[in-house]
């Protein structure tokens, strides 16, 4: 299955390069909305591969990783959520389709990613951020995504395995005909971790009676393995919350 | 002895190892679950690996629901006899106010029984149930249920199929639940899963 996987994606890819196709009406009028996570049996978040292929160095990096060190959530947790990490939420998200770009809302964190439609690559001075710097287009009534400049340093928060500053995620969105689902394949490339591409897929359901809720972030504080929270500080906090 | 958790007296308090390994089938989803969401969370692992939970009597001191972690503290008293507060956290308010919860679901000197996924740091943890006692021994008390038995696990379906929901949780969530439990289910969940808060544990 993973096999197939890859060559679905690595099949999209190839006809990413080749494509100059413009925007895909019926697609376009497809996409918008508020999509939830589907419930199966748990909530259905992602299929990836069982077994990473990574290079001597991701071995080691993934290896020597502890959360509790390395997840800036453990010291702040309103540190910004990150792609491709983000992909993964099991919270609603809101997909706006514009003439130029795309705004996907992500009630986790707060976060929002903008995809640029018109073709144009990052600026040589794009900084690497959070949600990293996204370019799409409407392909056979698929979205297709490249991301870049992802300022993550694991693929997921919590699990270690190490993303280079050089990878590139590329996400195809569509919807089988007559289907209502928002289907979600990704790849993630990224030669000096793997030594083949990674393939990822999700799903998410459409609602028309979820909204994207706003996140305003509270810290309980930081996590330390020997000091337990300061509990006085933390319920004068907490009482003083409306 | 669980219905006088008003006494802010621990009763009890076990340490139990959650078997990770006997879970293989929903592994993978967990482990891809535990991804999805905000998740700073850093279990205590026992040197095998293995998490562990533990089972306390408390009361209530304050509960929030907030972005990216309601909040709850539990004042208990140790075998020692020496009190101690822990910080538990549960799903983001976001997801929470979705399902029906509010900063009322839990009110401040609520006795309670609590069972908790301890995280490496020290008195603090997530929610995995939270028994909430009744004003009096014979009141019905409120069992919610949140982290490790949310979705269609083995324990969610014993408690299913033995206690009353009190409508005051969206289910179709698959996420948190509320159950009533009168003081005669209480017997009975204790006299057939053994142990403090036997009926919440795998």
């Amino acid at each position: 299955m993973i096999a197939r996987r890859s060559l679905v994606v690595a099949s999209a890819l190839t006809t990413i390069a080749a494509s100059t196709a413009g925007a895909q009406p019926s697609a376009i009028r497809d996409f918008p909305g508020v999509y939830v996570a589907v419930w199966v049996g748990a909530v259905e978040i992602i299929t990836g591969p069982e077994v990473y292929p990574m290079t001597d160095a991701a071995r080691q990096a993934y290896e020597a990783f502890d959360p509790f060190v390395s997840d800036p959530r453990r010291l702040n947790d309103c540190a910004p959520e990150k792609v491709p990490t983000l992909l993964w939420t099991a919270n609603p998200i809101e997909i706006e389709v514009q003439a130029d770009r795309i705004d996907i809302s992500f009630e986790e964190g707060g976060s929002s990613r903008v995809i640029w439609l018109n073709g144009a690559s990052p600026p040589a001075d794009q900084p690497y951020t959070a949600v990293g710097y996204s370019v799409g287009h409407w392909e056979e009534g698929a979205l297709v995504v490249q991301t870049t400049h992802m300022d993550s340093p694991t693929i997921v928060n919590d699990l270690g395995h190490p993303l280079s500053a050089d990878a590139v995620l590329t996400e195809r969105y569509w919807k089988e005909p007559g289907e209502t689902t928002l289907r979600l394949e990704f790849q993630i490339n990224d030669p000096a971790n793997y030594t083949e591409p990674l393939s990822f897929s999700r799903i998410w359901e459409p609602s028309e009676t979820e909204q994207v809720q706003p996140w305003e972030c509270v810290s309980l504080g930081t996590r330390d393995d020997s000091e337990p929270p300061d509990f006085d500080e933390l319920t004068r906090m907490l009482e003083e919350l409306e | 002895m669980h219905r006088n958790g008003q006494t802010r007296k621990r009763s009890a308090r076990t340490a139990i190892v959650q078997l990770v390994f006997a879970l293989l089938p929903v592994l993978s989803l967990f482990r891809l679950e535990s991804a999805g969401a905000h998740h700073s969370f850093a279990p205590l692992l026992l040197p095998s690996g293995e998490q562990t939970i533990e089972t306390f009597d408390g009361s209530v001191r304050v509960f929030r629901i907030l972005n990216p972690h309601s909040a709850i503290i539990i004042d208990t008293v140790t075998e020692d006899g020496s009190e101690e507060s822990w910080l538990l956290e549960l799903s983001p308010r976001a997801q929470l106010a979705r399902e029906g919860w509010t900063d009322e679901t839990v009110s401040s000197g609520d006795p309670v029984s609590v069972a908790v996924i301890p995280s490496r740091t020290p008195n603090r943890g997530r929610l995995r149930a939270i028994l909430v006692h009744g004003d009096t021994p014979a009141a019905d008390a409120q069992l919610l249920v949140a982290y490790g038995i949310r979705g269609n696990t083995p324990v969610m379906q014993r408690l299913r199929e033995r206690l009353p929901v009190c409508g005051t949780i969206d289910a179709s969530y698959n996420r948190t639940e509320c159950f009533t439990v009168s003081s005669q289910a209480l017997a009975d969940l204790e006299a057939e899963f053994p142990g403090h808060m036997g009926y919440v544990l795998p």
